[in-house]
């Protein structure tokens, strides 16, 4: 990413010499505006005027003050990416790069605590900056290792280390005319493709609608004549079931008859007295000897019957019983 | 500046497009969809070749013509038949117009009370035969007894066929 990013020129690692570090405890974690961290951090800089870049972690604030203008959109600082090599050991240690300056790191339970450098080697300000820290660990880095420890640090940028170290200004008053000035152009075509598209989408469309009008017109000039004719064949059908209907509602009582004698031919224990049908009544007068409701079940398994019951049972004398049943018979369209 | 007029005469061209040039694509959409269901339906009647003969189917014989049978005229045509179809099964006893009926549809309902006496084969092939007269014949009221001397039944029914006025 760093290679791209130097590339088209937007990144800049500031190095050590040109950066001042300072670390700041935070109560809690939050994020500070630009004017806040002036106010609150600026007392420590040693330059007049600085830029300031900010780490938050934790409840620790890493600021880095430097006085170059750089116009690269971002800017890493040199310590920053070696203490995030170092910090890997997790060892609390005072780091000592020996490159044409000394550059010294302190680091403690993963925090930098200081980064500053030194002309040359002196072990009287070493010894200090151990005893005011309380670390007593000593690493000493050669150029070489200092060397393969920034090439790693910079193979391993984060969008996470791009964030925090953007110099991005959006100024609100200006990125209205920005946004216009840039995007006026892109807006402007894309309106005019989604134009075209959706005009042409319409055409299409259109066109296959002429072409459907044009060929249902074709089989429906075909159909015209026998249209027509199935007009006047519904017409004629739907009357005749009106009148079916209407006229032809219930079972005939011919066939009702039929099935009486059915049943009452292979009984010779029973004959038919008297048989009278109005509309869906039927009343059945049965001369016999046997059980009424043997009859009953008989009469009730006759498919056109809906339901029959006993009205009466009459004895005349020296003869046999007449059983009267009413019967209801069933509509046509029922059976 | 330029820009900006670009940009806005771009936005006002798009507003005005979608508002008032811009057609209902969903509704095109259903037109297509009806036009493709109607010219589906109209290959299928063609399908199914259909003739005027197939269609048109003459019912004319399943009632008394009101053209050439007055309601009496009509009504004695229907005697005449019942009386032809019951020569030699049934004894007709007597046969009663009912009351002139109203038009109030399409076709009249010539009743006719009946009374008649015969076997219970003879009242079926009685039957058997109004029916397959080409004219509908129905029977309303019914009633059956036996007459113990002969061994016949008698019966008692209201024939009904029908007269069309048109």
């Amino acid at each position: 990413m760093y290679r791209v990013l130097s590339k088209y020129n937007l990144i800049t690692v500031l190095p050590f010499i040109d950066t001042f570090f300072h670390s700041a405890q935070l109560q809690k974690k939050v994020k500070l505006s630009k004017e806040l961290l002036k106010i609150n951090y600026l007392k420590y800089s040693p330059f007049i005027n600085p830029n300031i870049m900010t780490v938050t972690s934790d409840e620790q604030l890493m600021l880095w003050f430097y006085s170059k203008k750089i116009e690269t959109p971002i800017v890493i600082p040199e310590s920053y990416l070696l203490f995030k090599e170092l910090s890997k050991s997790k060892q609390d240690a005072i780091y000592i790069i020996h490159d044409t300056i000394i550059k010294i790191l302190v680091i403690k339970e993963s925090r930098l605590i200081s980064a500053f450098t030194l002309n040359s080697i002196d072990e009287n300000s070493i010894l200090l900056s151990m005893d005011e820290y309380h670390i007593s660990k000593r690493v000493d880095i050669q150029i070489q290792e200092y060397q393969t420890l920034q090439q790693s640090s910079l193979q391993k940028l984060t969008f996470s280390d791009l964030y925090h170290f953007n110099q991005l200004n959006f100024d609100r008053n200006t990125l209205l005319p920005k946004f216009i000035e840039h995007a006026s152009y892109p807006i402007t075509a894309l309106i005019v493709f989604a134009i075209l598209v959706s005009y042409t989408q319409e055409k299409m469309l259109t066109s296959e609608i002429e072409n459907l009008k044009a060929s249902y017109d074709i089989e429906k000039t075909k159909n015209q004549e026998i249209k027509i004719f199935i007009k006047e064949h519904n017409k004629e059908v739907k009357k005749w079931q009106n009148f079916v209907q209407k006229e032809l509602t219930y079972v005939g009582p011919i066939t009702l008859l039929t099935s009486l004698y059915d049943i009452f031919d292979e009984d010779k224990k029973a004959h038919l007295v008297d048989v009278s049908i109005n509309g869906n009544k039927m009343l059945v007068k049965l001369a016999t000897d046997e059980n009424p409701v043997v009859f009953l079940n008989k009469l009730n398994s006759i498919k056109y019957i809906s339901s029959v019951i006993i009205q009466n049972t009459f004895k005349p004398r020296d003869s046999m019983k007449i059983i009267s049943y009413d019967i209801e018979i069933k509509m046509l369209k029922d059976v | 500046m330029t820009k900006v007029l670009v940009l806005l005469i771009a936005l006002i061209i798009y507003t005005n497009y979608e508002n008032y040039i811009k057609q209902d694509t969903a509704k095109l959409h259903r037109k297509i969809l009806n036009l493709e269901t109607n010219i589906a339906r109209e290959i299928d009647i063609a399908k199914q070749h259909h003739t005027k003969e197939s269609l048109l189917l003459d019912y004319s014989k399943l009632t008394f013509d009101g053209k050439k049978y007055s309601y009496s005229q009509a009504m004695g045509e229907m005697q005449n038949q019942l009386a032809s179809s019951a020569k030699d099964l049934c004894d007709v006893k007597q046969m009663k117009w009912a009351q002139v009926p109203s038009r109030d549809v399409w076709y009249d309902k010539l009743r006719m009370n009946v009374s008649l006496s015969c076997s219970p084969n003879n009242l079926i092939k009685l039957t058997n035969s109004l029916k397959n007269k080409p004219t509908i014949y129905n029977v309303e009221n019914f009633r059956v007894t036996q007459d113990t001397r002969k061994s016949l039944l008698n019966i008692t029914i209201q024939l009904v066929a029908f007269r069309r006025h048109k």
